[in-house]
């Protein structure tokens, strides 16, 4: 009931392995033509082949960079492959021509990017672009769309999007499935960018080449073996910290909403926050009237095709009937406190069940039930979901709840976001 | 010389279908028309037994009957007289009977059990159709409470009455239909008004729930509670119901009961939505009551935050 239609208002990113076909509408340029014929031939399809059936599972794209020569894609192409290596394997083309096997040199989960390695490092043409890029300028994404064969597009550079140093480049272009992990170059024929997700009509995303040097850069100097499981682990728990303590440390502002005063603003970068209402009508069966203001953290961490993380949310909700007693106004206000619809869904094989503690406690002056509920995940131990559940106790015929969700962390950082949270509140009526 | 009585069994268990008496101390019985007492069961022959009593003594004697005549189920006599006491019961083709003489004790006077006498005051159709029309009308009224405005009329109102009746009529079937079995009368009168009573207690119980289950803090124990309530109600309608048809019920039959109830308990406990299938979302004790506070001062909760954190990270990092 008070769910917004998560597909309408949501900012989902879509990978583009999962994203559907549309026309692009660009004819290409005579730059799109220079670029492509010097530099095709350091982009490849990259595949993920299951060994047991001897097919490709994923596909996607990915391109030799200088100046190691190494492979690079985003990391949620050959996802599978870096959690089951026993299972898949990676394997690169150049048009129907097998080129050779690759292994998983580095991986940035957050930034979605891989580094993988060939028995061949071959001529390693593309250089990573250093200098800065201005709004308007064309850029050219290359890839192998829905395994068509490579193509090359053409787009505008929208600047960055995000809060650094987890930003990304928006680009108005049309990307497909099967781009993923491809090159986006700007007119110089120098690599700005890896494609990497879209969104709505022709909004595409890059991942800016600079996170892939720094992954290139710190893959080289350290090259021990890696437990992938504990760098993902890692760098999703750093992202957590850098957005958490941003959080913290950002301007908030508050305002009143139903009885409560509750924060209004709090990183609009990082939060978005939508509202709706509705009023009492028992001809329509609505027999309480809401007020509903969400902010969720649009972005999400790919970990998994089945399992994504790093997103935070909250909710505040207040709801008041006349036509209801106050027995009756109590069960649906109780249903709506237990209906824990706001915590993404996860599935069994990713995540164990929620563990959950609820207690009488004291906010802003009132009495409330509160449950505080755990699902932790089972390949990474260091990550939790946590869902914060709470209600004001008293008022017969009026109610607020409250509801807190981060997915993919652990203490102290969701302590220290849900005291900062929970501390700002006040009861003004 | 002296009163012979005979009492008539029912074929299953141990109630009197119908007694005869005879002051001559004497009688004959089978299937012919001669006989004192004719019986219609084809197991018996046309003149199967003779009793007699003389100087406070039973005769029992076969007359050559082709399936034999059993004393309190031992080995069957032919064309034999034997001894036998008041109180024996005597097993002919598929018939039960008892010999009964005038000295035969009995159980002292019952005082009048005032349950007794109000669940028969239930089987009276008036006070039925009554109680029924009430205990609907408020099965209503809280349904009303629930949704209430014009539309409760329209979409709701209909679809109450059947779930009553379609509820009422398995419920008097069934039981009605056990108790028949057992007793050859179904009482569903009465059955009608444990339904109705039960329909009450029911409605009763939500009232109080919300109360009981706002000091609940854990889902498991919860879940617990809820089907003793059930479990509850249950076994009390099923005991009410045999209770009208059986004078006096001992600690065995409220046992057979009471596990019909808990199989019915546990069936509905375990297969309500939800259990024994992985659930990602979390399930937490979420009811509360209007006007009630905790009493005692709860904690702030950051130290609730704090409290939970440890027990509910499996790992702290």
């Amino acid at each position: 009931m008070k769910r917004f239609n998560k597909t309408a208002v949501n900012f989902l990113c879509f990978t583009l392995t999962l994203c559907c076909f549309t026309q692009a509408a660009w004819g290409l340029t005579a730059t799109a033509q220079k670029i492509y014929g010097q530099l095709h031939s350091s982009v490849y399809q990259i595949r993920v082949i299951d060994v047991n059936s001897g097919e490709k599972y994923v596909i996607g794209s990915g391109f030799r960079f200088a100046p190691q020569g190494n492979i690079a894609t985003n990391y949620h192409v050959i996802s599978d492959a870096a959690a089951k290596p026993e299972r898949y394997r990676i394997e690169y083309y150049q048009g129907s021509k097998k080129k050779g096997n690759l292994t998983l040199a580095a991986l940035d989960a957050v930034h979605d990017l891989a580094i993988l390695q060939g028995a061949d490092n071959g001529d390693a043409k593309l250089v990573l672009q250093t200098s800065a890029m201005a709004k308007g300028d064309p850029v050219f994404p290359m890839g192998n769309p829905l395994d068509l064969g490579m193509t090359i597009n053409e787009g505008i550079y929208n600047g960055l999007v995000g809060d650094s140093p987890y930003q990304r480049i928006l680009l108005s272009a049309s990307l497909n499935g099967g781009m993923s992990g491809g090159p986006a170059f700007n007119s110089a024929g120098e690599v700005i960018g890896v494609n990497v997700s879209i969104q709505g009509n022709d909004l595409s995303y890059l991942v800016p080449a600079t996170y892939l040097a720094q992954l290139a850069e710190k893959a080289n100097s350290d090259k021990r073996p890696q437990d992938w499981r504990q760098t993902i682990e890692d760098q999703v728990l750093k992202k957590y910290d850098h957005t958490i303590r941003n959080i913290l440390a950002g301007q908030w502002s508050f305002e009143k909403f139903g009885s409560l005063k509750v924060p209004k603003t709090i990183s609009a970068d990082t939060l978005k926050c939508w509202g709706q209402s509705r009023e009492e009508d028992t001809s329509k069966s609505h027999f309480y009237s809401y007020g509903y203001r969400s902010c969720e953290s649009g972005d999400s961490i790919y970990l998994s095709s089945s399992l994504r993380t790093g997103e935070i949310g909250f909710s505040f909700y207040w709801l008041k009937s006349v036509s209801l007693n106050p027995l009756e106004f109590y069960k649906k206000y109780s249903k709506q406190f237990g209906n824990a619809n706001e915590l993404p869904s996860a599935i069994e094989k990713d995540a164990e069940e929620p563990r959950c503690k609820t207690s009488f406690v004291t906010m802003a002056d009132h009495n409330w039930k509160a449950a505080y509920c755990v699902r932790p995940y089972k390949d990474y131990p260091g990550l939790n979901d946590i869902f914060l559940a709470l209600a004001v106790l008293g008022e017969p015929k009026r109610g607020h709840i409250i509801n807190v969700y981060l997915t993919g962390l652990g203490e102290p950082l969701a302590g220290l976001f849900l005291k900062k949270l929970l501390g700002g509140i006040k009861w003004v009526d | 010389m002296g009163r012979l009585i005979i009492e008539l069994l029912a074929s299953h268990g141990k109630s009197v279908e119908r007694r005869y008496i005879f002051e001559k101390g004497h009688a004959a019985i089978g299937r012919s028309y001669k006989n004192d007492v004719i019986l219609d069961d084809p197991f018996l022959s046309p003149e199967h037994l003779f009793i007699s009593v003389s100087d406070g003594s039973v005769q029992v004697t076969d007359l050559k009957s082709e399936n034999g005549t059993k004393i309190n189920g031992r080995a069957a006599i032919k064309d034999q007289t034997e001894k036998a006491a008041s109180g024996d019961q005597i097993t002919i083709g598929r018939t039960k009977l008892k010999i009964i003489l005038p000295g035969q004790p009995v159980a002292p006077a019952l005082s009048v059990d005032r349950f007794t006498t109000f669940l028969q005051s239930l089987g009276r159709w008036r006070v039925v159709i009554v109680f029924t029309l009430f205990a609907f009308g408020l099965d209503a009224w809280f349904s009303y409470l629930e949704s209430p405005g014009d539309r409760f009329w329209d979409k709701k109102f209909t679809g109450l009455l059947y779930a009553y009746i379609g509820g009422a009529c398995l419920y008097v079937g069934v039981v009605g239909g056990i108790i028949y079995a057992k007793t050859r009368k179904a009482y569903y009168k009465s059955h009608l008004a444990v339904f109705n009573a039960g329909m009450i207690l029911t409605l009763a119980y939500s009232i109080f729930k919300p109360f009981i289950f706002f000091w609940f803090f854990n889902n498991g124990l919860a879940l617990a509670l809820g089907a003793v309530a059930s479990f509850a109600i249950m076994l009390a309608m099923f005991w009410a119901s045999v209770r009208v048809s059986s004078d006096s019920m001992q600690r065995k039959d409220i046992a057979k009961l009471a596990f019909i109830a808990l199989i019915f308990t546990v069936m509905t406990t375990w297969s309500a939505p939800g259990q024994g299938q992985f659930s990602s979302k979390p399930s937490y004790p979420a009811m509360m009551a209007p006007w009630f506070q905790p009493l005692t001062q709860p904690l702030p909760v950051d130290a609730f935050l704090d409290e939970s954190r440890g027990k509910l990270f499996s790992q702290d990092d």
